[in-house]
């Protein structure tokens, strides 16, 4: 999966910062500020204990940082501060038709952002993106009302 | 001979969020919660204008307003009469999946002059007590089908509570509002004051609910988990001489006294014997590999190792809760990923499925599907007489009424 067509091309700058290292991969994100560290845990059900929401094999981590960086850009976020994001329509996130992800907000400013897919299917986690965000995808015409309903509906 | 599906579809435009039949009304909110009436027969007459000849007009009301002739016995009789049903089905074009019918210009009067705030996420109808869950609670109003315009006031009955599902029979309603619980009120119908001033009494009979269903008299809690929880009613048997605006069913839930776990029942009976795996293949709910997706009265659709599967549940007398396959869709092929399935709704003896791009009916008969599309909400109705096999779907730019007849 690719951001090609997204609304600011500029997003796609993260930048990878060494090798993969405890247990992920560190970028640079796209404000040249923030950090992004893709996780192991989310990218293979394999080599952990507990179950974990998995990021789909045709979005690559460099692709899974980029899904970060319109996120934050677009100042997609709720009142704790973390961000979220939703795939374009016909597009999962997750390996289990998770459509929504959720980027935990670091409690220190140095620490890099992590993200994972979550929805209906997946883990017994009850995140769910705040009303206001779903009405403000639908008004931006990012999702349909279809998207909208089954998500304010919590059935994706 | 496979069977096929011949369908009827009445699409009315507009931007709508949820929509009920009741007592020969369309009754429609608008996205801004707004409630609308129509009358049947307004749109029957609507209808009727755009059909291109008459022999439609009884396939409109066979398949979409009158269900309840096609349930007939005389009905069943006439389509023995060889060549009864080839004429039946003769109307519909073989190179079409569907006939479908847009319906402009019928009036869809705005009634009470109130808004259900938030986002409407359901709405449940019983006993002219119309009942909307929205994410900001859920809210009551009435339905005189007399005076089907009057401005009944709008109340609001929980605050601050996204009330995600609600069911309403046997004279309660049941709201599920997730983390804040399941929370259950008996309807009152001994009432001397307005209504509006009568608060009715909620009580949490469960502390989280993503949504319930009603399996007989007994009700499913659907949670987080694989498995719904079976909640026990108790059940009143009302007298003879009811109140009039009373549904017809005579027993009245009067609460829930206890719940039964239904995982190891189900898991225990659809483990292949003999097997040499462990319980650990079954014992991951959160995998999704096993889960009740969703019941129809007391048939559930169950998610078996990403296989789909009908049970029936049984609560017998003395003997405590059962489980077996079902007679009717126990052999019913479904090549469907149950990770796909968003939502099930009970549809007389199967399921509606909703899909990420379409929506399914499966039956004894087969698996059929009715719509290719998204859809925002599906609204069945299999209490009704009228309209027992009527889905109403609300889709991006408008409503649709879809009948169907399987031959």
């Amino acid at each position: 999966m690719t951001l090609s067509g997204s609304p600011d091309e500029g997003a796609r700058t993260c930048h990878q910062l060494g090798a993969p290292a405890d247990s992920g991969i560190l970028y640079e994100a796209c404000d040249g500020v923030s950090l992004y560290k893709s996780m192991d845990v989310h990218r293979s059900a394999s080599g952990t204990r507990h179950q974990k929401s998995i990021w789909v094999q045709d979005l690559s981590r460099a692709d899974e940082c980029h899904v970060f960086c319109e996120a934050k850009l677009e100042e997609w976020s709720d009142k704790n501060g973390d961000c979220w994001s939703i795939a374009k329509e016909n597009q999962y996130y997750g390996t289990r038709r998770e459509k929504v992800a959720f980027f935990d907000a670091p409690n220190n400013s140095t620490d890099p952002w992590h993200g994972y897919p979550v929805g209906k299917n997946g883990l017994p986690i009850r995140r769910w993106p705040p009303g206001e965000l779903l009405q403000l995808w639908l008004d931006s015409e990012r999702i349909s009302f279809a998207t909208f309903k089954r998500l304010n509906r919590e059935v994706m | 001979m496979t069977a096929k599906l011949y369908g009827l579809r009445i699409d009315l435009p507009g931007m709508w969020t949820d929509g009920w039949l009741y007592k020969d009304h369309l009754i429609l909110w608008s996205r801004t919660g707004q409630m609308h009436v129509t009358p049947l027969k307004e749109l029957v007459a609507a209808v009727r204008k755009k059909l291109d000849r008459t022999s439609l007009y009884a396939i409109a009301d066979y398949l979409i307003f009158r269900n309840d002739w096609k349930a007939s016995e005389q009905f069943e009789r006439m389509r023995s009469i060889p060549g009864v049903e080839l004429a039946f089905i003769s109307q519909f074009d073989a190179a079409a999946e569907h006939i479908v019918v847009q319906v402009d210009g019928v009036d869809q009067v705005p009634v009470g002059g109130h808004q259900v705030p938030g986002v409407v996420l359901d709405a449940a109808i019983y006993a002219n007590r119309i009942y909307v869950g929205s994410t900001d609670g859920l809210f009551e109003t009435r339905f005189n089908p007399n005076v089907p315009h009057a401005n009944e006031p709008l109340i609001e009955q929980l605050v601050d509570k996204k009330v995600r599902s609600v069911n309403a029979w046997y004279s309660v309603v049941n709201s599920s509002a997730g983390e804040d619980g399941l929370l259950f009120s008996r309807m009152n119908f001994d009432e001397v004051r307005s209504w509006w001033d009568v608060k009715p009494h909620f009580e949490k009979v469960a502390d989280f609910s993503r949504g319930s269903s009603f399996a007989d008299v007994n009700l499913l809690n659907y949670t987080d988990d694989a498995f719904p929880i079976f909640m026990h009613s108790q059940v009143k048997e009302l007298a003879e001489g009811k109140p009039e605006d009373q549904e017809s069913d005579r027993r009245q839930v009067t609460g829930y006294s206890g719940t039964t776990a239904i995982g190891e029942l189900i898991k225990s009976f659809l483990k292949p014997r003999g097997s040499v795996y462990g319980t650990a293949l079954f014992d991951d709910p959160g995998e999704g590999r096993i889960a009740v997706l969703g019941n129809s009265g007391n048939r559930m659709l169950v998610n078996w190792n990403n296989s789909l599967r009908v049970l029936d549940l049984s609560l017998g007398e003395g003997k405590g809760l059962s489980v077996r396959r079902d007679r009717d869709l126990g052999n019913v092929s479904v090549p469907i990923d149950p990770l796909d399935v968003l939502d099930t709704y009970p549809f007389g003896k199967g399921f509606l499925l909703e899909l990420p791009d379409e929506v399914r009916l499966i039956n004894s008969q087969g698996s059929f599907s009715l719509l290719g599309e998204p859809v925002a909400q599906i609204r069945t109705f299999p209490r009704s007489r009228r309209h027992r096999e009527v889905i109403l779907l609300v889709r991006e730019n408008g409503v649709s009424l879809l009948g169907y007849y399987i031959a």
